[in-house]
């Protein structure tokens, strides 16, 4: 076991920090702010944390990491216990966007955006379109070079929390079909021809966003890397951090755990039998899921690899499925009554809403379908189907 | 450690390529196939007394896995799982071992699944109640009133002995220990036993996800591989999910025993955890083995029923998943209502 525990200077440092009065209070002011307030917030929390050295440990140390892995896990760490709110709104300009400007950017591209991204600039992702989900390399959005820019006309989908970001990591056709004619850039949501209107979802949140671009003007200067060059980048950076959500993701469902113990210690004595099996099958899938998440990040800070990585999304997201269906089956009538929240409590307050809400996660970030024949390839070696 | 475990791994599974049958032929043999050549190879190895080194367990552990993968005799699961509990109060060698509680009915009756480290077994342990408390104690096996026979069952991998009691004499079990004693090494035996099982299953499941990604990866259908149809290809994944989600939890009971110190509750909660996860993801993971290998898969000589039968039985001895988790869950909401427990706060009331 290579993570240091709690115990080291760091985590006592982390941990004084969020009982401090600067530290307080945030998450609940959060859970109960409207999307645009919950903005703000947020952006006041990432300048925070930025002053005290936590918000970017991930990044190079030239721009203000620097942090060994094992450090940048403890301040996580300590963060999530100590309740700390999520950065949801941030997380592709921390994460995403970073990444690919420090794998691929130019000098110039980082200057500009990693400061800005720290101080609290935000991104979005503009890869899927309506008519490329799954098969994301036949995406339409075409980027036409002329002189010094290229001229964009398309449509990107579920590109979360658009409405609040004032940059996009853009995918767009560069040249001929497939993922040999894609382009990857840094678009400025502000250029005139964007037009982004927000996609009420199931559960009635309008977190995701259609992006309409018309004949928008990018700068050569904005492009990462080579010309069609965009799909192999895209590909390096898109599972950056997944490791450091999944901690966070299996610190709440043991509050899930307890939720459902709640719900089945209520039961009347009849019904408790078989409530308690199912409650201790989950026990063991939560258990099971906060190893294998401490196996990945034991590895990463090992520098190893571990074929554990490549299943959580899919252990996670249909652990939470299952567990928020039996809480709703255990809670009766009384998990449907009400109104959904904001994400205050595990997940949202409601079981019916999480229950209705896993579906972000067994769809979201390439569906489960999809990561199973990449498993099922890359990580088993089985044969690609013919019709792909 | 880690480069020291991995070569042990490598010399448990080239003692087994020496002496003992391949998956592949297994079942065209004699069932079980015979073990005294592997038996008196492991014995030379010292793997009888692997617990003696420092980390023990944790090596043990590594070739009671690789034995299950290789549908092992079942007395090196015994040998190394339960001899040294009872190591200094008998030759380990000669003493088969039944799987927890016998029962209310002291020394009488019949004591199934036991089993052996060999033919030559002079004595059984056995856990009843005498005069209102447990005992733990060693009854002859061939001695007044007491016989031990073989048994036979839905696993022809391992053999299995029925000891049964008919007027043993009241003085001649020889007893080990009693009371709190007594119950403490019952529990003992009983989570070695669990792990030990939870080891076997593991090494179960992979060897049957191994030989299914590689048929699916050879059997051709409608032209192509069979691995290249989403359905196949799917099911592997999920087969190696239950394997990937198995393994971290009985690695965590792994590493709660071998600290060698009394285990504390959630040590406890792990080896159950570990336990009924693992023999369920084996009875699964078997279960899908036979359906994607289709007809191929139904035959005798094909080992997939062979570590079906072995993943099921797993499931039943010992304790069985539904009480375990029941056990686990009953202390989960003790705790939630006594607050009793150090966990995350929660954020907020719920509906």
């Amino acid at each position: 076991m290579s993570l240091p525990e709690p115990g080291t200077d760091l985590a006592h440092e982390v941990r004084s920090w969020c009982r401090s009065k600067d530290a307080a209070g945030w998450r609940d002011r959060m859970s109960a702010a409207a999307p645009a307030e919950r903005a703000g917030l947020q952006q006041a929390w990432l300048l925070q944390l930025a002053e005290q050295g936590y918000a970017v440990p991930h990044w190079p140390a030239a721009w203000g990491g620097g942090r060994s892995r094992a450090d940048q896990l403890t301040i996580a760490r300590e963060l999530i216990r100590a309740g700390a709110p999520r950065l949801d709104m941030h997380f592709v300009a921390l994460y995403h966007a970073a990444a690919t400007l420090v794998t691929a950017g130019s000098d110039e591209q980082r200057a500009t955006y990693l400061p800005a991204i720290r101080d609290g600039q935000r991104w979005c992702q503009g890869f899927s379109e309506p008519g490329a989900g799954s098969d994301l390399a036949s995406l339409r959005t075409r980027a036409e070079r002329r002189g010094d820019h290229y001229v964009v006309n398309g449509h990107k989908t579920w590109s979360s929390s658009a409405e609040f970001a004032e940059m996009c990591l853009l995918l767009a056709r560069t040249g001929g079909q497939g993922r040999a004619g894609i382009s990857y850039f840094l678009l400025d949501l502000s250029s005139p021809g964007v037009s982004v209107r927000p996609i009420r979802n199931a559960s009635g949140h309008d977190e995701f966003c259609d992006v309409f671009l018309t004949d928008v003007e990018i700068p050569v200067t904005a492009r990462v890397g080579a010309e069609n060059e965009g799909w192999r980048i895209a590909n390096a950076t898109l599972g950056e951090e997944r490791g450091l959500t999944m901690l966070e993701r299996s610190e709440e469902m043991v509050a899930g755990l307890r939720y459902l113990t709640l719900a089945a210690a209520a039961l009347p004595p009849e019904e408790r039998g078989a409530a308690l099996e199912t409650l201790g099958a989950f026990a063991e899938r939560v258990e099971s899921f906060r190893l294998l998440v401490s196996r990945v990040l034991d590895a990463s800070v090992d520098g190893t690899d571990t074929a554990a990585a490549s299943i959580l999304k899919l252990v996670y997201s249909e652990l939470l499925q299952d567990i928020s269906r039996e809480g709703l089956a255990m809670a009766g009538l009384s998990g449907h009554e009400g109104r959904h929240g904001w994400s205050g409590t595990w997940q949202t307050g409601h079981w019916f809403d999480d229950y209705l809400r896993s579906w972000e996660w067994t769809i979201g970030g390439g569906t489960n379908d999809i990561l199973r024949n990449v498993v099922g390839e890359r990580i088993l070696g089985l044969p690609r189907g013919g019709s792909r | 450690m880690t480069g020291e475990r991995s070569s042990f791994r490598q010399v448990v599974r080239q003692v087994l390529a020496d002496s003992w049958p391949p998956l592949a032929e297994y079942a065209s043999g004699v069932l079980p196939p015979n073990a005294e050549r592997l038996r008196k190879v492991s014995d030379e190895l010292g793997w009888w007394e692997l617990e003696d080194e420092d980390g023990g367990f944790a090596f043990a552990s590594i070739a009671i896995q690789e034995l299950g993968g290789a549908l092992g005799p079942g007395e090196l699961l015994q040998g190394l799982c339960v001899n040294p509990v009872i190591a200094g109060s008998a030759d380990p060698r000669r003493v088969a071992c039944s799987w927890g509680d016998s029962g209310p009915g002291g020394f009488s009756g019949e004591v199934s699944w036991c089993l052996a480290p060999g033919d030559d077994v002079e004595r059984v342990l056995v856990f009843a109640e005498q005069t209102g408390e447990p005992v733990a104690a060693l009854v002859r096996s061939q001695g007044a009133g007491a016989r031990l026979e073989p048994m036979t069952g839905s696993d022809p991998t391992r053999r299995f002995w029925r000891l049964v009691m008919d007027g043993v004499p009241p003085g001649e079990p020889e007893i080990l220990a009693r009371g709190d004693e007594a119950a403490l090494l019952m529990s003992e035996v009983e989570q070695r036993v669990s792990v030990g099982l939870a080891l076997d299953s593991l090494g179960i499941a992979r060897s049957a996800l191994a030989l299914t990604v590689a048929y699916a990866k050879i059997r051709e259908q409608f032209g192509a591989p069979i691995g290249s149809f989403q359905a196949v290809k799917h099911r592997c994944v999920d087969m190696f999910v239950l394997v990937e989600t198995a393994d971290v939890l009985v690695e965590a009971a792994v590493t709660a025993l071998a600290s060698g110190a009394p285990l504390g509750p959630s040590g406890v909660a792990s080896i159950a955890m570990a336990k009924a996860a693992s023999c369920d993801a084996a009875a699964e993971v078997t279960r899908l083995a036979l359906q994607t290998h289709g007809g191929i898969g139904y035959t005798w000589e094909h080992p997939c029923h062979l570590l079906l039968r072995r993943a099921k039985l797993n499931q039943a001895l010992g304790r069985n998943p539904r009480s375990l988790r029941r056990a686990v869950a009953g202390r989960l909401v003790a705790d939630a209502l006594t607050g009793g427990q150090e966990t995350t706060p929660l954020r907020g009331e719920r509906k």
